[in-house]
C-alpha cells in the first residue's frame, strides 16, 4: 500500500493476510472494500511498525514498491527514488551486484532468499543491508512477485570488520610474539653457550692461579728456610768468632799491663794496633749479626707516630748541639712496625751527622704521601757524595774514608737498604760533591692519618 | 795464700771449681782474683766429665766443702746443662752452689740453667772488664752467705 491511499491489487496469495480466501469475493463488494481497508491498515501498520525497509517487486512490470522506511534509511524522499528495479540496481554496490542477483536466481530455483548487499545512500556512502524475501509463482512455477525486507546490518558489518581487523592485528601480534620468543630462545642458547665457554675459561684461569699460588707458597717457604739458615749462620758465626776475639783482647791487655817498660815504644804501638783491630772485628761481627737480622722482624703493625719517632732519635744524638735537625710538624702516622723504621732513620740521620765536614750542620726531613705509601727524604748540607760511589755505598762494609778513621762498620746503608726493601720499598741517593746529600726511601702503611694535634 | 780474715769462721776457705775449656778465660779469672788479692784456691776442670770426676774425688784428690762452682755452658764432651743435670741427680752433690758464666745471652739457655737451680747466670761480656765485677760479687757472696755444710 502506498501513502496516497490508492487501492492495490491483491495477489492471490495475499489473501493469507486477511485469513480469508479471496475466491469468494469480487471487486467493489462493500465487504471487500472494508476488508481492503483493513488490509491496507494492517499493511501500513506492519510497514510502519517494523524497523526494516520493505520492498515489493512486481516481476511482470518491473516496478517495485519501496516502503517509506526503506527510502528514509537511504536518505531519499519519495520523489527522488523511482519505483523501479533499476533504481535498486543503480544503488547496489558494484561488487555486490553479481552475488545479489545470483541469490535471486537461486531463490527462484527454490532456495530461501537471504542475502547481504550494500546500497548507496543519498550522501554517497554505502550501507550494508540484509535482505530477506519470498516470492509467489504462477501455475507453471514462474515467479510473479517477490517481496521482502532490508535490515541495516551496517553496525554488524562494521563490528565484523573491526573484529576482523582486531583479529588480524592479534594474529600479527601473536606472530610477532612468536618471532620474538624464537629470537629470545636463540639468544638464550647463544648466551648459555657463551657462559659455558666463559666458565671454562674461568676454570682454567682459576687452575692457573692455584698453581701459581702453590708455587708462590713454595717460594715463600724456600725463602723462609734460606732466611732461617742465614740467621743461624750469622748467629753461630758471630758467636763462635767472638770467643777467640775475646781471648786476643784479653792477652793484648795483659801484655800491655805486664810489659810496661819492657817493650820498645814501637811494640807498645803494635799492641795498640792489635787492640784496635780486635775492636773493629768485634764491631764487624755485631754488624753482620745486625744485617742478618735486618728486615726479619715480626710484623706487628701498630699506628706509629713518625714525628715522635724521629724526635726521639734526635734527642739521642743530642751530644751534637751544633747540629740542627728539622722535620715538619705534620709527620704522618703509619700502620707499620716501629723497629725497622727506627733503624732506618737512626742510620740515615747518624750518617748525616757522622760524615759532616763542619762542626755545625743541618739535617732536614721531609715527606709526601704516594697512594698507600709515604715517600721520606733525609737531607744534609754536608760534603755530598760523588755520583761514582752512589751504588757502592749501599754494599756491605763500604766506607768512603780510611777504615781506621771511621767509627762505623760501613754497614749502616746496607742495613737501610735491606730493611726498606723488606718493606717493599725503594731507597736511593741524590747527591754530588759540594751539594749535600739527600736520601729518599718509601714506606708502607699510609692511610692519610695525621697525629692528633 | 789462705786468708784467715776472710771466708768461713771455721777457717776453711771456700774453694772455687772453675768448669771452663777456654784457657784464656781461665787465666783471666786467675788474674782477676790475683789483682783483687783474693787467695781462695781455684780448681779447673776442662769439661763436665772432668768436673764430676773431681767432685766425686775419683782423681784420688780430696775435694771437701765448702765450694762454689763456676760453670761455662759451651764445652766439649759434656755441655754445661748436661753436667748440671747429672749434678742434681747425684745424692752427694745435688745441693752444690753453681754460678753460670758463659757467652750466651739466649733466653733459652738462661731458662734451662735456672730450671737446674743455678744460683745465678752471668754473661761473660757483662761480667766486667777482666771479670772484676764477677770477682767482687763472688767475694761478697761467700763472705755473707752460708754455704751447704758437709753431709758425711
Amino acid at each position: 500500500m502506498d501513502d496516497t491511499n490508492k487501492p492495490c491489487q491483491i495477489p492471490k496469495g495475499l489473501a493469507d493476510f486477511s485469513g480469508e480466501s479471496s475466491d469468494t469475493h469480487s471487486d467493489n463488494d462493500p465487504l471487500v472494500e472494508t476488508k481492503l481497508r483493513e488490509l491496507q491498515q494492517r499493511c501500513e501498520l506492519c510497514a510502519a511498525g517494523t524497523s526494516d525497509g520493505i520492498w515489493d517487486w512486481d516481476l511482470a512490470t518491473g516496478t517495485v514498491w519501496y516502503s517509506d522506511l526503506f527510502l528514509r534509511i537511504l536518505g531519499y524522499a519519495r520523489d527522488e527514488w523511482p519505483a523501479t528495479v533499476e533504481a535498486f540496481n543503480e544503488h547496489l554496490h558494484p561488487e555486490d551486484i553479481k552475488r545479489t542477483w545470483e541469490a535471486v536466481d537461486r531463490h527462484f530455483k527454490g532456495e530461501p532468499f537471504d542475502v547481504a548487499y550494500r546500497l548507496k545512500r543519498k550522501d554517497g556512502n554505502f550501507v550494508w543491508f540484509r535482505s530477506r524475501g519470498t516470492s509467489t509463482r504462477d501455475g507453471d512455477g514462474r515467479p510473479l512477485r517477490m517481496a521482502g525486507s532490508i535490515q541495516s546490518i551496517d553496525e554488524r558489518k562494521r563490528v565484523e570488520a573491526e573484529l576482523r581487523k582486531l583479529n588480524e592485528a592479534l594474529q600479527h601480534e601473536a606472530a610477532e610474539r612468536i618471532a620474538a620468543q624464537t629470537m629470545l630462545e636463540k639468544l638464550n642458547e647463544d648466551l648459555e653457550s657463551r657462559v659455558e665457554a666463559r666458565t671454562r675459561e674461568l676454570k682454567e684461569s682459576l687452575e692457573q692461579l692455584r698453581d701459581s699460588e702453590k708455587r708462590n707458597q713454595e717460594y715463600t717457604r724456600e725463602l723462609e728456610r734460606q732466611n732461617q739458615d742465614l740467621d743461624e749462620f750469622a748467629y753461630v758465626a758471630s758467636h763462635d768468632l767472638k770467643a777467640p776475639l775475646r781471648g786476643i783482647r784479653s792477652v793484648t791487655g795483659w801484655l800491655r799491663e805486664d810489659c810496661v817498660g819492657l817493650l820498645p815504644e814501637a811494640s807498645q804501638g803494635h799492641l795498640d794496633d792489635l787492640q784496635n783491630r780486635v775492636d773493629r772485628m768485634e764491631r764487624l761481627l755485631a754488624a753482620i749479626l745486625e744485617y742478618a737480622r735486618a728486615g726479619r722482624y715480626a710484623e706487628t703493625r701498630l699506628p706509629v707516630d713518625t714525628g715522635a719517632l724521629v724526635r726521639n732519635i734526635i734527642e739521642s744524638f743530642e751530644s751534637n748541639h751544633a747540629f740542627e735537625i728539622n722535620l715538619p710538624d705534620d709527620m704522618p702516622v703509619l700502620d707499620t712496625a716501629a723497629e725497622p723504621l727506627l733503624q732506618v732513620f737512626q742510620n740515615l740521620i747518624g750518617n748525616a751527622i757522622k760524615h759532616h765536614d763542619c762542626e755545625e750542620g743541618r739535617v732536614s726531613i721531609g715527606w709526601r704521601g704516594e697512594g698507600n705509601r709515604v715517600h721520606f727524604s733525609v737531607h744534609d748540607n754536608g760534603p755530598g757524595i760523588d755520583p761514582r760511589f752512589h751504588k757502592k755505598i749501599f754494599q756491605m762494609f763500604q766506607t768512603l774514608r780510611p777504615r781506621d778513621e771511621v767509627e762505623g762498620s760501613g754497614i749502616g746503608l746496607a742495613i737501610v737498604r735491606r730493611v726498606v726493601e723488606s718493606q717493599g720499598g725503594v731507597v736511593r741517593i741524590d747527591s754530588a760533591l759540594g751539594r749535600g746529600t739527600t736520601f729518599h726511601f718509601t714506606w708502607p702503611g699510609y692511610h692519610g692519618k695525621r697525629p692528633n694535634a | 795464700m789462705p786468708d784467715l780474715t776472710r771466708g768461713q769462721p771455721d777457717a776453711n776457705t771456700v774453694k772455687l771449681l772453675l768448669v771452663e775449656d777456654d784457657t784464656l778465660d781461665v787465666e783471666a779469672i786467675r788474674r782477676a782474683f790475683r789483682k783483687a788479692r783474693i787467695g781462695n784456691p781455684i780448681h779447673v776442670a776442662r769439661d763436665g766429665i772432668d768436673a764430676l770426676s773431681i767432685l766425686r774425688e775419683e782423681t784420688g784428690e780430696p775435694f771437701r766443702r765448702p765450694y762454689l762452682i763456676l760453670l761455662d755452658l759451651n764445652m766439649p764432651r759434656m755441655s754445661g746443662i748436661e753436667f748440671l743435670s747429672e749434678l742434681r741427680d747425684d745424692e752427694r752433690l745435688r745441693d752444690s752452689i753453681v754460678f753460670v758464666l758463659t757467652t750466651s745471652d739466649d733466653d733459652k739457655d738462661i731458662m734451662q740453667a735456672y730450671d737446674n737451680l743455678v744460683a745465678g747466670y752471668m754473661v761473660k761480656a757483662k761480667a766486667g772488664e777482666d771479670f772484676v765485677k764477677l770477682i767482687g760479687m763472688l767475694d761478697h757472696y761467700w763472705r755473707i752467705v752460708e754455704l751447704p755444710p758437709d753431709r758425711t
